[in-house]
């Protein structure tokens, strides 16, 4: 008997027990589609995270907060001034090797108006670096460049979202006046967009909101914060991460006078915390995955050894007219296998099903995958296979004079 | 009758079985020939032997003691598999209960034991269809088991014993689910496949069944007590 009328023989039989079969299915079926899924949510974390990663300039960034000072210190950080551009041009200064150095004031809440159109936007006064040290690149027009920094210009570069918000489809941007908080300014760039869809949940759509204006020119004629949102660093290499990072810390504690008002972040901690999370996640789905192979598995094998225990007749004529123990063994495991395999295909499919419809909903975003369909599979197959086992092995060893004495 | 070895020979073959602390002698010193296109019935009350005769000279057990010789080769000492694949190649078995797989239709149930012939085999449909033919069944091909009456499944079942060529048709009790006047078709059928030249050995308690054997070989206690 070759694999494919095995497979053909299993099919029969499982359409011969209608209700026992399904019952079995179903089991697998939910086994397989509950796998199919977590791996889903798990990709879908995993991928998330590594474009808002991306997107937030990965390992090569550095980040300088203001930090709230703690209360027993409280009464010293008077004699600190707190995150200002002076940090930027100190850390600057004595490390060299920082690609760019990029103090940025967020003003918020910010809106943009167009002829009666607002918008409301992520705005950032800035220095030219601001977009190497974010990953912008620009779609039209020109950055923020250092002369409008010394002249306090009254220009402005947009995100593709505001841009195409505000204007027109087809209608020129750049050289058009938009007005922040009753101050005109002169849109002289248009951002790329930016696009890393879950669905149709854009992960990059922060970005795509996002407006610069010089620093020197929101200072003086938008608002006058003394102190910087933050500074962004972007280093050569994650290699330098380590020790950059030790020497910012130094310089600032220095420039603060040892008030600890600062914070030196990096991705590297984000990184650690997912993967400390997706490692929670993995062993959640494997604990999933593990109980469904079990619940899959013993429901193929009861199913299996009440067939066998039905067809103690049909093995005795098989081994009769001359079946070997082996071909029985291989009739019963193939037909185990064809059950796993049925609930796998069913399973897989309400798997797509359950991503598909959850993809719609819900902030936490599962994502398709090949893996995790290859997974669904590899388990089913698996689960028929181990779950067939003994009971063919059983088959295969019934003697055929007691199996066609047997009543 | 050609001086040519038979096809069965047994002497001095013992089946022994330990029960407990005695031993069950269910056969005991059988010496038996059977020759190609011979017609033998093995009769006996049950528990009389003729069963295990019957496993032994179909392979589906081996004696605990003498010697075998089947188609000219020495057989008592053979493994599960040998015997399997003698057993699938030279051997047509006919049951009391048919035995048909319920699942398969009547043309696929004959070809089942040509899924256990270890080497090619050509033209094997055709070759079911033509066994059909030769039980008056070849229009029931598609037809499953359960549509058929019970003479009719018994037919199904020794075309299924007919489709390897068999050195020998073993046929246990083939009468024993069906009413006298099938019972009685069944028979002639075996007649025909006997005068075709098919050697065949019928097992059976009822003297009026082995009356259409051409000899009658009579089991008690583990021992032939006649042979004519």
């Amino acid at each position: 008997m070759n694999f494919l009328s095995g497979i053909r023989n299993g099919l029969q039989e499982i359409w011969g027990h209608k209700l026992r079969s399904f019952l079995t299915l179903f089991c697998v079926m939910l086994g397989v589609a509950s796998l199919v899924l977590v791996n889903g949510f798990i990709d879908g974390l995993f991928r998330g995270w590594l474009a808002s990663m991306n997107a937030r300039g990965g390992l090569e960034r550095i980040q300088v907060l203001p930090k709230a000072v703690k209360k027993e210190l409280r009464h010293l950080s008077s004699i600190s001034s707190g995150v200002t551009e002076l940090d930027a041009e100190r850390i600057a200064e004595f490390c060299p090797e920082i690609q760019s150095v990029s103090p940025e004031i967020k003003l918020d809440p910010a809106t943009l108006r167009y002829r009666g159109k607002t918008e409301r936007a992520n705005l950032y006064g800035a220095l030219p670096e601001v977009f190497v040290a974010n990953r912008f690149d620009l779609e039209s027009g020109r950055g923020l460049a250092d002369l409008d920094q010394a002249q306090n210009a009254q220009v402005i570069v947009i995100g593709e979202e505001i841009a195409s918000k505000l204007f027109d489809p087809g209608e020129p941007v750049l050289g058009k006046t938009v007005e922040l908080r009753g101050v005109p300014f002169l849109v002289v760039g248009v951002l790329e967009k930016y696009e890393e869809l879950i669905g149709d949940y854009n992960l990059l759509g922060e970005k795509n909101r996002s407006a610069f204006v010089p620093l020197s020119t929101l200072q003086t004629k938008v608002q006058r914060p003394p102190q910087l949102t933050r500074i962004t660093l972007r280093i050569p290499s994650p290699d330098q991460l380590a020790e950059i990072t030790e020497r910012v810390t130094n310089i600032l504690f220095q420039l603060h006078r040892g008030v600890e008002d600062f914070e030196v972040r990096t991705n590297e901690e984000s990184l650690a915390a997912f993967q400390s999370t997706k490692r929670g996640f993995v062993l959640a789905g494997g604990a999933v995955g593990a109980i469904s192979l079990l619940v899959s598995g013993i429901g193929i094998m009861n199913l299996m050894l009440a067939s066998i225990h039905e067809r103690v007749r049909e093995i005795g004529l098989r081994k009769a007219i001359g079946a070997w123990g082996r071909d029985i063994f291989v009739q019963f495991l193939v037909e185990a296998l064809t059950l796993g395999l049925l609930g796998g295909v069913f399973g897989v499919a309400l798997g797509i099903g359950g991503i598909e419809l959850l993809q719609g909903i819900g902030e936490f975003r599962p994502q398709l995958s090949v893996s995790s369909v290859g997974v669904g599979f590899a388990f089913s197959v698996l689960v028929g296979l181990a779950a067939g086992v003994y009971p063919a092995f059983k088959a295969s060893r019934l003697d055929p004079i007691d199996a066609l004495r047997y009543d | 009758m050609t001086d040519a070895l038979p096809l069965v020979c047994m002497r001095g073959v013992k089946k022994h079985y330990p029960v407990g602390s005695t031993v069950v002698k269910a056969l005991d010193d059988v010496s038996l020939d059977i020759r190609a296109g011979e017609f033998v019935a093995i009769v006996g009350p049950s528990g009389s032997g003729k069963s295990t005769l019957m496993h032994l000279l179909g392979f589906l057990d081996s004696p605990t003691g003498g010697e075998i010789h089947f188609d000219g080769e020495p057989v008592a000492q053979i493994g599960a598999n040998r015997r399997a694949m003698i057993r699938a190649e030279k051997i047509g078995f006919v049951f009391q209960s048919f035995n048909l797989l319920p699942r398969l239709s009547v043309l696929r149930n004959v070809l089942v034991p040509v899924s256990y012939i270890r080497r090619r085999v050509e033209r094997a449909e055709e070759r079911a269809l033509a066994a059909l033919d030769r039980v008056g069944l070849r229009d029931r091909a598609h037809h499953l088991p359960n549509q058929l009456s019970g003479g009719q499944r018994q037919r199904v079942a020794i075309a299924r014993s007919l489709i390897n060529e068999p050195r020998l048709v073993l046929a246990d009790e083939p009468t024993g689910n069906l009413d006298s006047r099938t019972a009685e078709s069944i028979l002639t059928l075996f007649e025909e496949l006997n005068a075709q030249g098919r050697t065949i050995v019928l097992v059976t308690h009822d003297p009026n069944v082995a009356a259409h054997a051409r000899r009658r070989v009579r089991v008690h206690d583990g021992k032939i007590v006649s042979d004519s």
